[in-house]
């Protein structure tokens, strides 16, 4: 289907087979490791959702931190206000991204370059104001404490970190997998033909908008389904997760990683994480340290952390 | 007629770049359209294949007006350009640059199942003498090759009208005789081929047909012969007397 064939699916479950060998013992190492893991897969498929936009179809956004936090809202208060499970609720949050993502994706459609980044990171502005202002909906500034947690199944308790961790890691794991056969699909092939010229696209038959809108809703959709599960994670959120640092700190991930390999990405959240833990005592310099390693990692070296490791398995093998 | 124009204006601001114009392409025939340069062929191209909106006038391709037709749409009827500045999709496979374009027209879900996409992706290149490229990124093609990646992805929308904009520019002489040869074998198999060019060679030698354009309007047309003895288009465009090689 859409092009995916056996071989691609057997090559790259292989990997996945192995993440989920090497992350399976990941609590034994203790709560402190567990929550960090948790935060890092969960960020990692937000930057690998981005890395649809920014890296496949060429369409540079300084507001993903919206999408999540419209996810761990509609979740949120689905569940707080009208007692949808969160299990469904997450989904839902999942759409409701999407849905914002058609209301920036639509309009912008014709813009590129600096008019897109500046549009999505109005956008993302606006999403901040509004859960700051809407304080009858989101309580504003102070944020929504006791969120309930995923609801237990049998006697799986989801309060505890190692029964949400093996959540977390599931749906690491399946959406990433996801995104990466999407990548290696018709439709990944036909966002790379837009990345790479829009014109050239349209004249031999791509119907470039619509596919625009595609890469919108389906980068949107993981995010959403991120901050949903982030939100029943933490169980508190405030629109600190939507600040324009916030899309810029998942943007960072999506570039220093290795933009338009997917797989960068995640070792981009994985290494930016673990540097703010390393440098909790200097939080306030953490932009200026973001700022620095992307101009490092553009001038010297564009694909990223992803390409350093490739470069040093090659030359390993040699 | 494969391509009816008539009577076409395109104006930005001031300048008329496109002044009334009005041509028709023969089934299977090569149509070539020369002018100086400014004188409104990749404007005109642009309007044909739906990138401009004329001011005025109708565009029918088979008898149906697309007239602001958007290009996409266009690519999927039958009518498919390709690029002065040549826009391969640099990052990608040589043989994915080929698969775009048969996702493109013939359905990204379903409509073509992977293998058949494959096995005609392969036979255009083959025919485009790129077969042993097609694992390679189009980045690493020379000029030569880009030119006709150019023309074999506009192959594979399955074109009864392929619109050629200087496919020998900036070609070597070797390289641009591997172009032509691709060009004459696509019109032998039944397609429609207009062309603009600069290089004189190619034109008299390839097209049945030229219409010249200068300052936006239509000054010419006829075969070869009757357009290099055309009194009007030796002073506006040739300079000199122009004598067909046989």
């Amino acid at each position: 289907m859409l092009g995916i064939t056996k071989d691609v699916v057997t090559e790259i479950s292989k990997y996945y087979l192995i993440a989920l060998i090497l992350l399976i013992p990941v609590p034994l190492a203790g709560d402190y490791i567990t929550h960090v893991t948790i935060l890092v897969m969960l960020y990692a498929v937000t930057a690998a959702s981005l890395d649809i936009l920014v890296g496949y179809t060429g369409r540079l956004s300084l507001g993903h931190a919206a999408f999540f936090a419209v996810g761990a809202y509609t979740s949120t208060l689905l569940a707080m206000n009208w007692g949808v499970s969160p299990w469904i609720g997450i989904f839902i949050g999942g759409l409701m991204a999407s849905v914002f993502g058609l209301i920036l994706g639509v309009p912008s459609l014709k813009l590129r370059g600096p008019y897109l980044a500046i549009s999505s990171l109005g956008f993302g502005v606006i999403v901040w104001l509004m859960l700051i202002n809407l304080d009858w909906l989101t309580r504003g500034p102070l944020g929504i404490p006791g969120i309930p947690p995923l609801p237990r199944i049998g006697p799986i308790d989801f309060r505890s970190k190692v029964a949400f961790y093996y959540v977390a890691l599931a749906f690491t794991l399946i959406s990433i997998f996801l995104l990466h056969l999407l990548t290696k699909s018709r439709i990944g092939k036909i966002l790379m033909s837009i990345r790479e010229d829009e014109d050239a696209a349209l004249s031999v038959g791509v119907d470039v908008p619509l596919f625009k809108v595609y890469a919108f809703l389906i980068a949107t959709f993981f995010a959403g389904i991120s901050g949903g599960l982030y939100a029943h994670y933490l169980r508190y959120i405030s629109p600190e997760i939507s600040t324009l640092g916030e899309s810029i700190y998942i943007l960072s991930m999506t570039i220093i990683g290795g933009f338009g390999t997917l797989i960068g990405p995640v070792m981009g959240a994985a290494v930016l994480s673990l540097l703010q833990e390393l440098l909790r005592s200097y939080l306030e310099y953490r932009y200026l340290i973001y700022g620095m390693l992307i101009i490092l990692v553009m001038k010297f070296f564009p694909s990223g952390i992803y390409g350093i490791v490739q470069f040093i398995l090659r030359k390993v093998r040699e | 007629m494969i391509l009816e124009v008539e009577g076409v204006v395109k104006r930005f601001g001031g300048l008329v770049a496109v002044d009334d114009v009005s041509f028709s392409v023969k089934e299977g025939e090569i149509f070539g359209i020369i002018g100086p340069n400014g004188a409104g062929k990749t404007t005109l191209f642009n309007v044909i294949t739906g990138f401009y909106k004329p001011d005025s006038g109708r565009v029918r391709f088979q008898g149906k007006d697309i007239t602001g037709m958007r290009p996409n749409k266009l690519a999927k009827l039958g009518l498919t350009r390709t690029w002065q500045i040549v826009k391969p999709f640099l990052g990608m496979s040589v043989l994915d640059n080929v698969l775009v374009s048969i996702y493109a027209t013939k359905g990204v879900i379903s409509g073509i199942s992977e293998k058949a996409a494959v096995e005609k992706a392969e036979e255009i290149l083959e025919f485009a003498g790129l077969l042993h490229r097609k694992d390679i990124l189009a980045e690493a093609l020379p000029h030569g090759e880009r030119k006709r990646l150019e023309i074999a992805r506009a192959l594979a929308t399955e074109p009864k009208l392929l619109m050629l904009d200087e496919p020998a520019g900036g070609l070597t002489p070797t390289e641009m005789d591997e172009v032509m040869e691709v060009v004459r074998r696509v019109r032998e198999s039944g397609v429609a081929v207009v062309i603009i060019e600069h290089n004189m060679r190619v034109i008299m030698n390839v097209c049945e047909r030229i219409m010249v354009l200068n300052f936006g309007r239509k000054i010419a047309e006829g075969s070869p012969e009757e357009i290099s003895r055309n009194e009007e288009v030796i002073k506006a465009y040739l300079g000199e007397r122009f004598h067909v090689r046989s």
